[in-house]
This record gives C-alpha cells, sequence and structure tokens, in this order.
C-alpha cells in the first residue's frame, strides 16, 4: 500500500471514531451508573478480545506454524488453563524432579534423587525469591 | 419380514455349541450363496413404491438429513426476504404482518425443523457405522419419527403460504401469543408438538443405540467420542422436550378452550411459560452445540494423524455441559424482574458453562499440537468454526452478567450471540461433509450400499 493510501485509510478510521460520540454511543456514557456499565464492558470485551487471540493464535500455531512438537504429558496440561503452571509450591517441586516430564526440551537435568524434604525446601528458597 | 425368512431355512441341528470340528468344515457352496442370498434380501431396500416403506437407517437418516436441508433452505430464503426489507429505512417491501410471519418461521424452522433434526439425521446415518452395527436398534422408531417430523414440518412450514403462519415470534410469549388473531399461533403448537414427539423418538433409538448395539469388547470407556456426545445430547432431548410438550398442551388449552393457564386476570402466570419454554430452549443450544462439536472431536485426531488428548477429560466436560445446560434458563429471562439471589445464581452457572466448553476446546487444540497435522479440507471448516464459536461464546460469557444484560436485551447484540453460535455448530458439521475416513469406523460397506464406507453415508447429510 502507498503512503498516501495509508494515510486516507488512517483518516478515514479517524473521521469513523469521531462518529462513536453522541446519544447512541457505546463510548460515551450518560451518567454516573452509565459508567460503571460502560467500564464493565470494556473489561470483558478487552478479555475476550484476547481470549480469541489467544486460542485461535494457539490453534493456528498448532496446525500451521510448528506440528508435533509437543509430548502427549504436556499436552493434557494444555486442556487446563492453556498449559500455564501455576507458580506455586505444587508445581515447582515436581518441576525441580523432573522438568523433562514437564517440558521436554528442558535442558534441567531431573532432580528426582533428591527427598521430598528437599525438593520442599528449595521450592520455599525459589519462591521466596523476589 | 426376518420371521418368514427364517421358518425357510432348516432347523438346526447337532451339538451346541460347535465343536472346533464342526467349525473347521467347510459350509457347501450352494449353502452359503443361498444363505448369504438370505441376507442381502432381508437388508435390500424395498423396490418401487415400497422404498417409502423402508425402515433401514441408511434410508431413513438421508429422508431425514435432505428434508432438514430442505427446511433450511426455506428458513434461509425467510432470513434473505426480511434482509431485503431491512436494507433501507421506510422499505414497504413486506407488510408489517407478514415481516412477522417471516421472523417467527425463520426462527421456529431454524431451530425446531433444521437443528434437531439434522443431528438425529446425521447421527441416524453414522452411528450404526462407528459402532459396526448393521442398524439402529427400533428402525423403525427411527421411521416413524422422520414420517412424524415430515408431518408436522409441512404443516408449520406450509402455513406460510396460505398467509397463516404463527407471527408471536418464535418463542412464542404469552400474552402476546395467546391474544394473538388467527389460527398461526395453533399452528405453532400443534405442528411443533409433532416435531417434540420425533425428536423424543430419535432421542431414545439414539441412546439404546449406543448402550446396545456396541460391537463386543467395545465398552463405554473405548467407544468413539462422537457416541458419547450422541448418549449425552440424546439423554438433554429426553429431558428437555417434555416440558415444552406440557407447554404447549396448556398453551393450546388456553387458546382453545380459555384455561387460564398464563392469564394473570384469571390467576394465571406469564412468566409460567418463558420458563417451560426456556427449560427447553437453553438445553437447546447445547443440544445444538454438541453433535457439531463431537464431529469436531472426530476429525481433529484424524487430521492430526493422533488419538485424541485427554479422552476422558472431554466426555466429562461433555457430560458436565449437559448437566449445567439445565441449570441455566433463567439467563434468558433476566429482565423479567425475577429476585435477585436467582439471578446471581442463574448468571454463575451460566459463567460456569465456560470451563466444560473451554476443556473441550482446548483438547482439540493440544491435540492438534502433539500430532503432525495434515491440514485436510474439513479441519478449514473446524478452523472457521472455531473462530465463529469463540466470538459467539466469548460475547455469551459477557450477557451471562444480569446487568451488563440489561443493557443489550432485546439489541443487536444478542442476534449475533445467538446466530454465531449456531453458524459455528453448523460450520463444525459441514466439516464432516468433506471427510474421507475418521478413526474407528468400519471399513465395509453400509447395509444397502450407500457407497463404499461412511464417507459416501454422511456425505448427502451434511452437504
Amino acid at each position: 500500500m502507498r503512503r498516501g493510501q495509508r494515510a486516507a485509510v488512517g483518516l478515514l478510521i479517524l473521521s469513523g471514531a469521531g462518529g462513536c460520540h453522541g446519544p447512541q454511543s457505546v463510548f460515551s456514557a450518560g451518567g454516573a451508573d452509565a459508567i460503571e456499565l460502560n467500564r464493565l464492558f470494556a473489561v470483558m470485551l478487552v478479555g475476550a478480545v484476547i481470549l480469541w487471540i489467544s486460542l485461535n493464535g494457539l490453534f493456528f500455531h498448532g496446525t500451521r506454524r510448528r506440528t508435533g512438537h509437543m509430548s502427549r504429558k504436556l499436552a493434557e496440561a494444555v486442556i487446563i488453563g492453556g498449559g500455564i503452571l501455576p507458580m506455586e509450591r505444587a508445581a515447582l517441586v515436581s518441576w525441580i524432579a523432573n522438568a523433562g516430564a514437564i517440558k521436554p526440551e528442558a535442558q534441567m537435568p531431573a532432580f528426582a534423587h533428591l527427598s521430598k524434604t528437599e525438593l520442599d525446601r528449595l521450592a520455599g528458597w525459589l519462591e521466596a525469591l523476589e | 419380514m426376518t420371521r418368514s425368512h427364517a421358518s425357510d431355512a432348516p432347523l438346526p441341528e447337532g451339538a451346541f455349541p460347535p465343536t472346533e470340528a464342526m467349525l473347521s468344515e467347510p459350509v457347501p457352496s450352494a449353502q452359503a450363496e443361498a444363505q448369504a442370498d438370505r441376507l442381502r434380501a432381508v437388508w435390500a431396500t424395498p423396490k418401487g413404491w415400497r422404498y417409502w416403506s423402508a425402515v433401514n437407517n441408511s434410508e431413513v437418516g438421508v429422508w431425514y438429513a435432505l428434508t432438514a436441508l430442505a427446511f433450511m433452505l426455506c428458513a434461509g430464503v425467510l432470513a434473505l426476504l426480511m434482509r431485503v426489507q431491512l436494507a433501507v429505512p421506510g422499505n414497504d417491501f413486506l407488510s408489517a404482518d407478514r415481516f412477522n410471519q417471516f421472523f417467527t418461521m425463520h426462527g421456529s424452522a431454524m431451530m425446531f425443523l433444521f437443528a434437531v433434526p439434522m443431528f438425529e439425521a446425521i447421527s441416524i446415518i453414522l452411528l450404526p457405522a462407528l459402532l459396526g452395527a448393521r442398524d439402529l436398534p427400533f428402525p423403525r422408531l427411527s421411521a416413524y419419527g422422520y414420517w412424524c417430523f415430515l408431518i408436522g414440518g409441512v404443516f408449520v412450514m406450509g402455513s406460510i403460504l396460505f398467509d397463516t403462519a404463527p407471527k408471536s415470534g418464535w418463542f412464542m410469549y404469552p400474552p402476546l401469543a395467546t391474544q394473538d388473531e388467527g389460527l398461526g399461533s395453533d399452528i405453532w403448537l400443534l405442528g411443533l408438538s409433532f416435531i417434540e414427539v420425533a425428536s423424543i423418538a430419535a432421542a431414545v433409538e439414539l441412546i439404546v443405540g449406543v448402550l446396545k448395539c456396541r460391537p463386543p469388547g467395545m465398552r463405554v470407556n473405548l467407544m468413539p467420542l462422537y457416541a458419547w456426545y450422541v448418549l449425552v445430547v440424546g439423554g438433554m432431548i429426553l429431558f428437555a422436550f417434555p416440558p415444552l410438550i406440557a407447554g404447549d398442551l396448556l398453551f393450546e388449552m388456553e387458546r382453545g378452550f380459555d384455561w387460564p393457564f398464563f392469564d394473570p386476570d384469571r390467576g394465571g402466570d406469564p412468566l409460567l411459560w418463558q420458563h417451560l419454554f426456556w427449560i427447553f430452549g437453553h438445553p437447546e443450544v447445547y443440544i445444538i452445540f454438541l453433535p457439531s462439536i463431537a464431529l469436531a472431536a472426530m476429525i481433529v485426531p484424524t487430521a492430526a494423524r493422533q488419538p485424541i488428548v485427554g479422552y476422558s477429560w472431554i466426555v466429562l466436560s461433555a457430560v458436565g455441559t449437559g448437566f449445567l445446560s439445565f441449570g441455566l434458563w433463567v439467563h434468558h429471562m433476566f429482565t423479567t424482574g425475577l429476585p435477585a439471589l436467582s439471578l446471581g445464581f442463574f448468571s454463575a452457572a451460566s459463567e460456569a458453562v465456560v470451563i466444560p466448553t473451554g476443556i473441550q476446546l482446548f483438547a482439540f487444540v493440544a491435540t492438534l499440537m502433539v500430532g503432525r497435522v495434515k491440514m485436510i479440507l474439513p479441519m478449514l471448516w473446524i478452523a472457521g468454526g472455531l473462530a465463529v464459536f469463540t466470538a459467539g461464546g466469548l460475547t455469551g460469557v459477557m450477557v451471562a452478567i444480569a446487568p451488563f444484560d440489561w443493557q443489550v436485551h432485546d439489541t443487536y447484540f444478542i442476534v449475533p450471540t445467538c446466530i454465531t453460535r449456531s453458524l459455528a455448530a453448523w460450520s463444525f458439521r459441514s466439516s464432516r461433509g468433506s471427510i474421507t475416513s475418521i478413526p474407528s469406523s468400519p471399513r465395509r460397506p453400509c447395509p444397502s450400499g450407500w457407497g463404499a464406507g461412511p464417507s459416501g453415508c454422511c456425505s448427502p447429510a451434511s452437504t
């Protein structure tokens, strides 16, 4: 697209946004109560857009970009919460004990030989770090 | 039919159970041929006019699918005519009365004459093939359901040609519908009762089919996910449709005999109808959606060339969605002035349904990430369906919040929420149309030889 065309499209979008003001606009709230709702709508809209992009992006990534790079075990974690491990004691303990089981490409060796209390103290120390 | 053939056959004689020696003895070719002929005769499609007396799933399923498709095309034409009317302000293309008729009939036809029957049609065609059975357990019941559906559908849809179509909205709210002049609302109530009976018949057929027609060794925890979804949806139909039939009868008694069930002046309650309608209507959303995502659950592992990830998670969330869907109906009635406590409860339950739905979608994505995906044509439909469904579903999450729902109730915000989800269900279903094979489906052709394998069986279903 040439620079002139880009500028024209930009101006068009800006002038369109100018039309969002007025009695029927969702952007300009008409009173204190409406502001609350307006905020609710904005938060939900942003959240929905982020969720939409992430899920469909994950689908696109899995089908078109990188296929077959994940272990079944990790994939089962994806089912809940998109594979994000919660930052908590149990997750840290299992990560230290065997990182490869969670992320196959991880270079970190398994520390399964450590006792349960040692793992727990290590995880506690990690949690204490800023 | 089977009995008359059985009487021709020679009476069994000799030891039972047969010994190894008896089993290894070759059957004389003439006898084997005669046996095969008798079997073919039993399963043959009736010829000539008797074709319409067929009860085999491969015929009934195809009729069902084509009829539902025809009703969908009619409903689509109505939608186009409505959009023409709405294209410019002050248009006089349709009169107000006719617009109301088209509006009501579009919604009713898409819900009752297309979405649910199409699920039943595809399941009637596919399920025996997936379970390695020749037919469903009660073939005459499927045929009964089909003819019921056809009669009810033609009755309701045909009314539009005589300018007497129902015109009080596809949800028939009283007092608008109870005080409506003319026959329209009666046609809706009576005609759709036929279709509801047909749906219950199909649901019974499919539930028993899943439970009793599995091959030896295929336990419920091993059966194809599609069969699981059919089981869940069958159960939902069984619980969701009777309240609507009951509501239809009460409504017709009010209209026909002036019994005041929904008339507040004489002690009735118009909200009773809304409760009866939506306790059907909300599960209906999932009755439409689950069979569609069931097809995705079969296609995704095929494209990923890997068994599905989290089989039990998917089964649990399908059952969970089915269960939760019966606790959400009041979110269609947030603006009716119900107590805040009920609003809070139903709002929370409506949000909760996101969890099982999300698990199913994430399980599909996870399967794709594990496997080496081959982008076959149905995957494009799945991609489109996912994009549309997540958009529709997320707006659904927004309107589940009661204060926000009060603002957007009866606005164009609700229309896309409803339409995009139906559309997503449809595109998941269309994905079935172009697939070549799915894992665990038998390689042998269907009994009547409708093409060489399941793909041949289902391509007419989801054109």
